[in-house]
């Protein structure tokens, strides 16, 4: 099954800019960074027209491996 | 896209399957990537007008007794609740202008209750003035986990909303989308005068509200009435918590906040103990809400968890409708989230 990824942005007083990925390993990991990088850059376009044209889902989208449909079982 | 406040902290962002982009915060930074990748119908991004007109803060900076501020420390604390009292109903008469505020007997009430902190139902009672630290691990510093200005908030917040993120927490929710902010660091911690110059430059650039949200709020309250006593502005001030503290400190908010955002996170109190760890999760949170049945703006949120619907959601809904029935529910459902969850293991950690 595939869920929603998470991407946690941590923004600097200084502008500074880390991403962390949760989930991916490897290339599409460091190309997912990437991608959220340069459309946060404070001096980058910061239209979202890079992120549109940048971001592939093979970055994203992994399939979920052993892991049951949770989604609607009780908490 | 132009920076137009300051902006600092951890925010996180969901990347569904099809490629849309879901921020459970969507702060100033992160809006060039939700608006292209988000579900734009859904976001407006335009300035929102607060429909408060003048923000309760101004009132609360005016003298409302004669007794000046350095005198209130040698009142007893029984009668500072009376003043403070009167000067909530307005039945005291005209103060001279020099005398305390009701900003500045709050205060002073506050610090007393970080003495022995009772501020929630924990009741930890250990002296945060003296530095000690409870279940939330505060001081009476606050620890400012982040800010930036918020948008898609919500109804009567107004847009942007400057979110100031105040690290620590009573509840320990399996489900919390911001667990970074359960544990306040040192780093974090920032004095009033600090958090007054955040406030101050957000509304320098064009901030319709001050929001403030954690984590939760409600442990820095004394850090944050502190705060406004150094503020050059006023905006209506936001409070979005999770009203899981006590009456007292909830009389501390009144007069001060504009904006009541409470979080109604739980139907019944076996969902709250198996998800939060607390036991009187339903008896404590009710009787605030019903405490702010007279406040003109109060917005109840709810996050929707799946395979809640009849235990949680249909209840709240229930009971909003009949005993808060001007407040507008805000209900919403969790992004990024599966499975199974339980408090956090903290849940027990005490002092």
């Amino acid at each position: 099954m595939r869920l929603p990824r998470e991407v946690k942005i941590r923004i600097r007083t200084d502008g500074k800019v880390e991403i962390e990925t949760f989930g991916f390993v490897g290339e599409p990991c460091a190309k997912l960074s990437e991608v959220f990088e340069r459309a946060l850059a404070p001096d980058g376009p910061g239209s979202g027209d890079n992120i549109v044209r940048d971001l592939k889902p093979e970055y994203y989208v992994q399939e979920q491996v052993g892991e049951a449909d949770v989604k609607d079982r009780p908490a | 896209m132009s920076r137009i406040a300051p902006h600092s902290g951890e925010f996180r962002l969901f990347l569904t399957p099809a490629g849309k982009a879901v921020a459970p915060d969507l702060v100033a930074p992160l809006l060039p990537i939700v608006r292209a990748l988000g579900r734009e119908h859904e976001l407006p991004f335009a300035r929102i007008a607060c429909p408060v007109e003048q923000p309760t803060l101004v009132r609360a900076k005016q003298a409302v007794t004669n007794h000046p501020r350095a005198a209130l420390r040698c009142l007893a604390t029984a009668e500072l609740w009376r003043i403070h009292r009167a000067a909530l109903d307005g039945s005291l008469g005209r103060a001279g202008r020099q005398g305390a505020s009701l900003l500045d007997l709050k205060t002073e009430l506050g610090r007393r209750m970080l003495r022995r902190c009772r501020l929630c139902p924990r009741r930890c009672q250990v002296s945060r003035i003296a530095g000690q630290t409870g279940f939330c691990k505060l001081t009476q510093a606050a620890s400012v986990a982040g800010y930036s200005m918020l948008y898609n908030e919500g109804p009567l917040v107004g847009q942007p909303t400057f979110g100031l993120f105040l690290a620590g927490c009573p509840l320990r929710c399996g489900f919390c989308y911001r667990p970074q902010d359960l544990h306040p660091q040192k780093r974090q911690h920032s004095s009033p005068e600090q958090m007054a110059s955040l406030l101050d430059q957000a509304a320098d650039a064009g901030a319709e509200s001050w929001h403030f949200l954690g984590g939760n709020p409600d442990q820095s309250i004394v850090a944050v009435l502190e705060s406004l006593r150094h503020v050059r502005h006023s905006r209506p001030i936001v409070w979005n918590s999770a009203v899981y503290l006590s009456r007292k400190a909830l009389e501390l908010l009144k007069g001060v906040v504009d904006v009541w955002v409470p979080d109604l996170k739980f139907g019944n109190d076996a969902c709250a103990h198996r998800l939060a760890g607390v036991q009187d999760y339903s008896a404590v949170v009710r009787r605030n809400l019903l405490s702010l049945r007279n406040e003109p703006y109060v917005v109840v949120r709810h996050m929707r968890y799946p395979g809640h619907n009849l235990c949680c959601d249909a209840v709240i809904s229930r009971w909003l409708s009949r005993n808060l029935p001007t407040a507008i529910p805000h209900f919403f459902d969790c992004c990024g989230f599966a499975g199974d969850v339980k408090p956090s293991n903290s849940t027990m950690e005490r002092g």
